[in-house]
Formats: C-alpha cells, sequence, structure tokens
C-alpha cells in the first residue's frame, strides 16, 4: 500500500527526516511513535506533498507520489487529518465535510448548481459515522476541542481514501474521548476496510489497537516491527519507553 | 445541540427578512424614473453602476480572501474597450459590449496568472503595481486611448441615450449580473472558494486546486468589473483615466469592507452610503472629506464586520435567543 524509502529531508542542513524506510501492506493500523521533534509530523508533510523530500521515494498503490502537490496526492486516494486543529472555521459542520466530498467527486468547479443540497446523503453517513450529524448546521467553531478533532478526521473522511494518516488524532483529548476516538479508527479499519497510519504520543494508545509501530528518534527509524517486538527493543526502551516506565 | 433546530429556522426567518426587503427595493427601483427628478435619476443610475462594481471586487476579496488591490484596472478596461469599439470603429453596441467583457476577462486571466503565485500582502501589491502599469499605458497612449484627455461624445445608440433609458438598461444588466454572482456564491464552486479563504492548506489536503480556484474568482471578478465599466460609459458617455487610477480602487475597496465583506450585499451598502455621502457632503461643506474620512474611521474602528455584517450578526443572535 504505502512505501516509503530512505526518505530524507533537510532544513538548512537539519535533518528533520534522516532515511527513514516504513512500509505498509498487510496492516491495517500502523503507529508512528517518538519523543517531540522526532521527525512524525515531518515525514507525514513529505508523504502527503506538502514538503518535498531532499532525497528518498514514497510509493503509494505502487505509484511513485514523491514529490506530487498535496492535491493530486489526495486524489490518489491517500488523506490525512492534522496535529493542531485545522478545519474550515467560518463553514458549518456540514459544509466543512461537503467541501471534501465535493472535491473528491470533482465537483468543485461547478458553477451555477446551488451546492446545499449536493452530496447530502454522502455527507449525513460521515456525520453519522462519526457521531457529528446531529451538530450538523452549526458553524464549526462552537463544536468543543474534541469534536473538532473529529471532524478534523471527518474532512479526511470526505475523500474516501483507501488509506488515512492521522496526526496525533487524540492529542489534547480528554480520557473519554480518547477512548471513543480509538474505538472510532478501530471501526474505520475493521468495517470500512482503511488503512490507517498514525502518529501518536500516548503509549497505551499505541499498543493497544496499532498492528505495526515503527519508531523515530531524531529523524531516523530505530525500529519497525509488531509491538510486542518494538516494546522489547532495546534500543527502542533506552530511547523512549524508558521515559514512560 | 441546543439549536440545530432553532438554526433551521432562523435560517428560514433570515431569508424571509431577505426576501421581502429585496423585493421592496426592487418595486422602488422599477418605478425610480417616476419620482427622481434627472439629477437625482443620474445619481441612482451612477450607484448601481458601482454596486455592481464593488460585489465584483467583493468576489475574489470577500469570498476568496485575496486582496485585490487595483479592481479598477478591468473596470477601466471594459470602460475603453467599449468606448474605443463604438467611438472609432462605430461597432454595434451588443457585440462591442461583449469584445470589452472579452478583453477584461484577458487582462485578469493574464494579471491573475501572474499574482495568484503570490499570498496576501505580495499578490494584493502586485495587482497593484500591474494596474497601475496598465493605467500608465492608457495614459500616456495618445493615439489610442486620448491620453490623459479621456474619450468624449461617445455615440451610445438612441434607446440608451436617453436618462430613463440608460437606467433601466442599467438595472436589468446590474440585477442580472447580481444574480449570476449570488448564484456562483452559493454553488459548489463558491462555498469551495470560501473554505480555499479559510483554509488554503487544508484544501489542498483535500485535493482542491487552490491556485486554480484563486485564478477562478480573480477573472470572474474582472469581468463584473469590465461588465460595469461598459455600463459607466453608457451613463456617462465619456471615459477618463482617472476611473482607473489606484485610488478608484481604494474607494471600492472601502465600500466593501464599509459595507461588509462576508455578506452578499454589504459593498452594495458600501456603495450605497458612500456615493450618497461624498455627493451630500459636498453640497453642505467644502471640507466634506473631511467629515467622510472621519465617519469611515468611526466605522472601521467600531464595525469592523462592517454595516451588514453587524446588522446580520445582530438579527441572528436575537433570533437565537428567542428560539432557544
Amino acid at each position: 500500500m504505502l512505501r516509503v524509502e530512505k526518505l530524507e529531508k533537510s532544513f538548512d542542513g537539519f535533518m528533520a527526516v534522516n532515511g527513514v524506510e516504513l512500509s505498509l501492506d498487510k496492516e491495517r493500523v500502523v503507529a508512528v511513535i517518538g519523543p517531540n521533534g522526532a521527525g512524525k509530523t515531518t515525514l507525514f508533510n513529505l508523504i502527503t506533498g506538502h514538503l518535498s523530500p531532499t532525497r528518498g521515494k514514497v510509493w503509494f498503490k505502487n505509484q511513485d507520489i514523491t514529490g506530487l502537490a498535496p492535491h493530486r496526492i489526495c486524489h490518489k486516494g491517500l488523506s490525512r487529518s492534522f496535529q493542531l486543529i485545522n478545519i474550515f472555521p467560518q463553514l458549518t459542520v456540514y459544509e466543512n465535510v461537503q467541501v471534501a466530498l465535493l472535491s473528491q467527486q470533482k465537483k468543485v468547479l461547478k458553477m451555477l448548481t446551488p451546492s446545499k443540497a449536493m452530496l447530502e446523503e454522502e455527507t449525513y453517513s460521515i456525520l453519522e459515522k462519526v457521531g457529528l450529524a446531529d451538530y450538523a448546521g452549526i458553524q464549526c467553531t462552537y463544536l468543543s476541542y474534541g469534536d473538532q478533532k473529529i471532524l478534523e478526521m471527518a474532512i479526511a473522511l470526505g475523500n474516501k481514501p483507501e488509506m488515512l494518516m492521522l496526526d496525533e488524532p487524540t492529542a489534547g483529548m480528554s480520557p473519554e474521548e480518547t477512548i471513543s476516538t480509538l474505538r472510532l479508527i478501530r471501526d474505520l479499519a475493521e468495517k470500512e476496510k482503511l488503512f490507517i497510519l498514525f502518529t501518536e504520543h500516548n503509549m497505551n494508545v499505541v499498543f493497544d489497537i496499532a498492528e505495526k509501530i515503527m519508531v523515530m528518534q531524531q529523524g531516523r527509524t530505530i525500529a519497525q516491527g509488531l509491538p510486542a517486538e518494538v516494546r522489547a527493543d532495546k534500543q527502542v526502551q533506552a530511547a523512549y519507553l524508558g521515559e514512560e516506565s | 445541540m441546543l439549536n440545530i433546530m432553532g438554526d433551521m429556522s432562523i435560517e428560514r426567518k433570515m431569508s424571509w427578512v431577505k426576501l421581502i426587503s429585496i423585493g421592496i427595493i426592487v418595486i422602488v427601483l422599477l418605478f425610480a424614473p417616476a419620482y427622481l427628478s434627472r439629477y437625482y435619476l443620474y445619481l441612482a443610475t451612477l450607484i448601481l453602476v458601482t454596486i455592481l462594481f464593488a460585489t465584483s471586487l467583493n468576489l475574489p476579496l470577500g469570498y476568496g480572501g485575496l486582496l485585490v488591490l487595483h479592481q479598477a484596472t478591468f473596470y477601466g478596461v471594459g470602460a475603453y474597450s467599449f468606448a474605443i469599439l463604438l467611438k472609432e470603429t462605430g461597432t454595434p453596441v451588443l457585440p462591442a459590449a461583449a469584445v470589452a467583457l472579452l478583453s477584461a476577462l484577458i487582462l485578469a486571466l493574464f494579471i491573475g496568472w501572474i499574482c495568484v503565485r503570490l499570498r496576501g500582502l505580495y499578490f494584493g501589491f502586485l495587482t497593484l503595481a500591474m494596474g497601475q502599469l496598465v493605467w500608465a499605458i492608457v495614459y500616456r497612449w495618445y493615439d489610442f486611448t486620448g491620453g490623459d484627455d479621456g474619450i468624449h461624445a461617445i455615440p451610445v445608440p438612441d434607446m440608451i441615450r436617453s436618462e430613463i433609458g440608460a437606467y433601466y438598461v442599467i438595472l436589468a444588466v446590474v440585477i442580472v449580473s447580481l444574480l449570476l454572482i449570488y448564484r456562483v456564491v452559493k454553488s459548489p464552486f463558491g462555498l469551495t472558494l470560501q473554505a480555499v479563504r479559510d483554509n488554503p492548506q487544508r484544501c489542498e489536503s483535500v485535493g482542491i486546486n487552490i491556485r486554480n480556484h484563486r485564478l477562478i474568482a480573480f477573472v470572474m471578478g474582472g469581468g463584473f468589473a469590465g461588465i460595469a465599466g461598459v455600463l459607466f460609459v453608457i451613463l456617462e458617455r465619456s471615459v477618463a483615466p482617472p476611473i482607473m487610477f489606484w485610488t478608484h480602487s481604494v474607494e471600492i475597496l472601502i465600500m466593501v469592507l464599509l459595507g461588509g465583506m462576508f455578506t452578499f450585499l454589504g459593498p452594495a451598502f458600501g456603495a450605497v452610503a458612500l456615493t450618497l455621502l461624498a455627493t451630500f457632503f459636498g453640497i453642505f461643506t467644502e471640507y466634506w472629506l473631511l467629515f467622510l474620512g472621519s465617519i469611515k474611521i468611526i466605522m472601521l474602528l467600531f464595525l469592523p464586520q462592517g454595516v451588514l455584517g453587524f446588522v446580520e450578526e445582530k438579527i441572528t443572535s436575537k433570533i437565537r435567543n428567542k428560539t432557544v
């Protein structure tokens, strides 16, 4: 599905991402973990085209997508959410998701038909899936922080992706919200057959739901494998897990 | 959770209020020649042209978030193309207007294609610079544009020569144009345009080509400004370089900001208010610019969302309080 080969990104000589390797084939839920500043978000930006790599390749469904513009990568079926809330503040909850659907159906250049009722069913089906249907008509900035994070994910779902990349989906959420978000992620993987790649701070979260874990430190991949293998890895324990236990 | 249903009825009430007020405005406008003197009819016609001009700017500015600093370029090019065609070649009105519209569109496409590469203030200043370049050409090219003398006594056909004829033609074109712009704003393109304005980065991630979207909005705005320019020639039967000088663009920009750039009719309101203010302060005092300036400062300080933006906010919150 996704393969990242020797990916490098340097910012004026600082190697934010340094030779990262990652592959997703059979595993549906894969986590990228690592301390702050390890390069997780940069890696995401490199994969989704928001940054172009200094060296290395990104393959998605056996196509080379290295350096393509974000909107092109998105249309190939790779969709993402952001670590900081990144929604359309002046639009309603409904419209936030509708825009993504309109884009996915290549209807954004239609000019003479009213957009209001367009793709209504699809929009509501996504809103129901994530539990935001009740809030459809309100301006999205009135949502609670946790719900805005969920909306963030709903927008990404609007593109009907085959693979979803979530950058710290539960950051800043209350424990209850975290639990329901994790349930949602698992549902998406199992029922919707989505591939999900996510970054996360919370170790419990990761070992609970990830089928495979990649650990980054200072821009490098230091371990990759099943949760149990990663947990047992000496280097990982020294670098990261040690702090927690 | 509280007012999901409330919101629906707010929308319905708002749209009733809007519909009724628009109905009244249309009736008032239709019978304007019956009760307005010649001068006031001229003023009303000028205001109509300005309304279209201001609304044309609001498409890229308010809905697209593009800081277009020199919209008068396209207004001027529309006006000049129309004037030159009528005066020098004797082309009939409709084809001349079509060519004028086309020239405004082509110029907007050219300038826009270069400018959308930049963002924010840089974008704005580039539109300003390119617009002033066009102005300089018009100002200097005596053989073609009449230079700083402009073009006068433009032969407009008899039907639209009379004040009343001109008024109705301009009224019709302005209403049709506004309806078209309204449709565009409410279409998927318009919704996406607002999304591009609010969050371009996220738009890219949901697969929208933001540069393309911005360019289209910019070109459409330029086209409607060109139509307003044509209407201006029908009304005035003369053109001169000041109509495409940057200060004219700033005047229009202030109208849009004052009326409320996140509302559809805000720019129209700004156009009416500022044109009337300028006219009446001009009659009563020599220092009208001083008063006008003070009013503008006060309004921009206290009503940053514009007059209509402010009114809309008040009405919405009032109805919401009632329904909750």
